[in-house]
């Protein structure tokens, strides 16, 4: 008996250090050594993007809702779409698979999304059961544009103003460098999906990059609170993007569709 | 026992420290299903859509009820070691964090430990912080169900601690009653407190923020912060009404490995089988639903599980202190009511699947308020076989004291058998549901009269030290059973609908009608619960065979001297009965 005691205080004991220990890794890790130039660090990390074979990326939104013209799909306009999560896998040069969720009231949905080149495939519950339909959802959507030079992520971070080194943070136990900056509404069509409520205008916008590999890990694009929502108790909507998984094996082919 | 000095009388009530540990089993109980109803609603208010998530939001469900069984194993045993106050004091502590947790899925704190935790050590990219929102809730059920499970064995232990063997029949029976009562109450009370805090929550947002407290609008989170101040009651009420209870003189030590490997073959069995938990059982519309919600078979789970049986029936053999002492099996009183209860948990999983399954067949047109409809009946025919199961467990435990464990087991099985036969007969595309609930209550009769002389019998049969342990065997037993007829019975309906529905479509007929085709799968359908029914009817006759091996449990007063001894051999089985 004393045994089993003495094992269930060990055992305790254990896992108060293993809490404490995680509890410990975290904070702010600003140190005294020599950051790198915001300019420099941000064309690296641009340059890696570009030169990716493929990623991940995650585009989540909180805040004031940012609504999908449903025009094009059949749903009822009165349908209130907003866009909520996104989570897809690039594969460069032309390919895109990713999941769209959405929601529709107080339900949430999803679809399922293919691009290859300006071919688009579409499969969501609602509209066109376990199908997979050959059917645009992003007017005039091409993959290559997430990485094109005039229009896409790289152009956005590539034409940040007021580009400032804010330090070394840690982001959820990642050590990276945090920039900040001011970018143009009209210029973050791509790492927005053209989504975005702000039409014109400048917004806040963060970057996290890691500090060994010059990787960026994560955009958050801050927008103002539109005219009509600032009466209403709404937070401003965020932007949260996070680009990871650079240059993993990835093969994204057409599915079947009833056509073929 | 409870030390007599200086206490009051009715403080030393068996019964009133049985009634006050009971509430917190009832509460556990409650939650095992508390959430199957709302899950669509909990997946909702996490932002995440609905479809995607509820196979894995159904682990609030399946995980609850696992951890619950798990918990089983071993909370009897720790008690017998450590003293059955210790152990149900921890089990409330426990089961009131894991409340907790569930409500404080959203802590930046605990999310950010989480996303560090998956950077640092896993090297991957954590989870989105919704689907972490989920994993959290799922967490908090699970540790919950480790504090709900670990109540019960302890709770059926102290029954045997309160009363002396040739009075423990009905004190088992109403713990048995009382756990039965919370599964089957909690579907139905989840799903009206979130319909009413939905409809009134603004209300109670009014009254507080009168009073000058903000409070957020009521919702699903609110059940589970309702345990906390309960349990909270239930821990002062357990700590003072405990401290008379003497501790077990068990010496030894816990079976860590035994536990390990047990609870391995278990989590092992029910990812093999696929099996879903019988409360999602209970939704199905159909069979591919039934088996939709299941994971599907898995050879190597199945492998897995037989290995970790096999290993842990090597460590219990070896192991001078087993968490399951093997040895108990050679009595045939413990072997029997072992089996019995097996057989039991079958057949209710039978009675369980069957009535919602013919409402659901008989919906035509899908559209959300047939469902909604679909759905009331189903829980209200439900409520016809799970209801007379809570009410007959009391009369079983009296009518164990009489006439010994063999007859009330061999009886309700009988009653059940005949229940199930009648339903396998009677029941068509169009029974009356009023007809269907009566026939499903001869069943829940049946079957609920089994519970207390089942329980007596295993627990009267072991000595004072192992108790626990048998406690726990009691009801493990019944939730394995439960699941084997669940993954089994899926798969043979399956089977035979395909046989059915080609018997009911007639190949010459080219194109077939929306009615016809309606009514073909509604006729195949009712043919299989029909044979599901006689299936579960010779189940039980199986069981009056095996109960019909128990022996003794009649109470004779034990003051009668020579009669005393009389009964003492009798509770123990040593004298058959007339």
């Amino acid at each position: 008996m004393r045994h089993t005691r003495r094992r269930f205080l060990l055992l305790s004991v254990s896992l108060l250090l293993i809490s404490a220990l995680i509890a410990g890794c975290g904070g702010d890790d600003s140190d005294s050594e020599t950051l790198p130039k915001a300019e420099d660090l941000l064309d690296d990390a641009v340059d890696n993007l570009e030169s990716a074979s493929s990623f991940q990326v995650k585009i989540g939104v909180t805040g004031y809702p940012v609504i999908i013209e449903v025009g094009g799909l059949g749903l009822p306009a009165e349908a209130g779409l907003a866009f909520k999560y996104a989570s897809g896998v690039f594969a460069a040069p032309d390919s895109l698979q990713a999941s769209v969720e959405f929601s529709v009231g107080d339900l949430m949905a999803a679809a399922e999304l293919i691009a290859i080149g300006r071919d688009q495939y579409l499969q969501m519950d609602m509209l066109t059961g376990s199908r997979w339909l050959n059917q645009e959802l992003i007017q005039g959507f091409s993959p290559s544009s997430l990485l094109s030079t005039e229009t896409g992520i790289p152009y956005t971070l590539r034409n940040v103003s007021g580009l400032e080194m804010a330090g070394k943070r840690d982001l959820d136990g990642l050590a990276v460098y945090l920039l900040t900056g001011k970018v143009q509404a009209t210029d973050v069509n791509a790492l927005t999906f053209g989504l975005i409520n702000t039409q014109s205008g400048e917004l806040d916008i963060e970057i996290y990059v890691l500090t060994e590999e010059h990787l960026v890990e994560q955009i958050v694009l801050r927008e103002p609170l539109p005219a009509q929502a600032q009466d209403e108790e709404q937070e401003p909507t965020t932007w949260t993007i996070n680009i990871t998984h650079y240059n993993e094996p990835v093969e994204i082919s057409a599915p079947a569709t009833e056509e073929n | 026992m409870i030390r007599q000095s200086s206490l009051p009388a009715w403080r030393t009530s068996p019964w009133f420290v049985l009634t006050i540990v009971s509430l917190p089993v009832f509460i556990g109980a409650l939650d095992l299903t508390i959430i199957s109803a709302v899950l669509p609603e909990v997946i909702t208010s996490l932002e995440l859509p609905v479809k995607e998530y509820l196979d894995q939001a159904s682990w609030a469900v399946t995980g609850y009820l696992l951890a619950y069984a798990i918990s089983m194993t071993f909370a009897g045993r720790l008690s017998d070691l450590l003293g059955r106050r210790a152990v149900y004091i921890a089990c409330l502590i426990v089961f009131m964090f894991g409340s907790y947790m569930v409500t404080a899925y959203d802590s930046s704190l605990i999310n950010g430990w989480i996303a560090r935790f998956y950077n640092q050590v896993l090297g991957q990219r954590p989870p989105r912080l919704e689907e972490r929102y989920l994993y959290l809730v799922i967490t908090g059920r699970i540790v919950q169900a480790l504090g709900a499970g670990a109540m019960v064995p302890v709770t059926i232990a102290l029954a045997g601690d309160l009363f002396p063997p040739n009075r423990r029949a009905q004190p088992i029976g109403f713990v048995g009653a009382i756990d039965t009562l919370g599964w089957v109450l909690g579907h139905l009370y989840g799903g009206v407190m979130v319909r009413f805090f939905g409809e009134q929550g603004h209300h109670f947002v009014t009254a507080f923020d009168r009073i000058g407290i903000a409070i957020a609008k009521p919702s699903w989170e609110t059940l589970f912060i309702l345990n906390i101040p309960i349990t909270l009651l239930a821990l002062i009420g357990a700590w003072w009404v405990l401290r008379g209870i003497d501790r077990p003189h068990t010496t030894g030590r816990f079976d860590i490995w035994g536990m390990l490997l047990f609870s391995a073959a278990l989590i092992a069995l029910n990812l093999g089988i696929g099996t879903t938990s019988p409360e999602a059982a209970t939704s199905a519309n159909s069979f591919e639903d039934l088996q939709s919600s299941s994971a599907g078979a898995s050879t190597l789970f199945l492998i897995v599980a037989a290995l970790a049986f096999i290993g842990f029936l090597v460590v219990e053999t070896r192991s001078k202190f087993p968490l399951i002492p093997l040895k108990l099996f050679r009595s045939r009183n413990f072997s029997a009511a072992s089996a019995a209860n097996l057989l039991v948990g079958f057949c209710l999983a039978i009675g369980l699947v069957s009535a919602p399954l013919v409402v659901n067949f008989r919906v035509e047109t899908p559209t959300s308020d047939e469902i909604q409809n679909a759905a009331y009946i189903a829980g209200v025919l439900l409520s016809g076989l799970t209801i007379p199961i809570a009410l007959a467990a009391v009369p079983g435990g009296w009518f164990s004291d009489r006439y010994g464990y063999r007859r009330p087991t061999a009886v309700g099985l009988a009653l059940a058998a005949a229940g199930f036969a009648l339903t396998g007969l009677v029941w068509d595309t169009d029974t009356p549901y009023w007809l269907m609930g009566s026939q499903m209550a001869i069943i829940g009769v049946g079957l609920g009269l089994t519970i207390s002389p089942i329980g007596t019998a295993v627990l009267n049969d072991v000595p004072e030290a192992d108790r626990g342990v048998a406690s726990a065997q009691v009801l493990i037993l019944r939730l394995i059973g439960m699941t084997l007829a669940i993954s089994s019975m899926t798969i043979y309906a399956l089977d035979r609908f395909d046989v059915y529905i080609d018997d009911y479509t007639e190949p010459e007929v080219v194109e077939t009608t929306d009615e016809s085709t309606i009514s073909a799968t509604l006729s195949a359908a009712i043919d299989v619960i029909k044979e599901l029914q006689f299936i579960g009817a010779a189940i039980s006759a199986v069981g009056v065979g095996i109960a019909l091996l128990l022996r003794g449990g009649r109470s004779v007063p034990a003051s009668t001297g020579a009669g005393g001894a009389r009964a003492s051999q009798e509770l123990t089985g040593a004298v058959p009965d007339d």
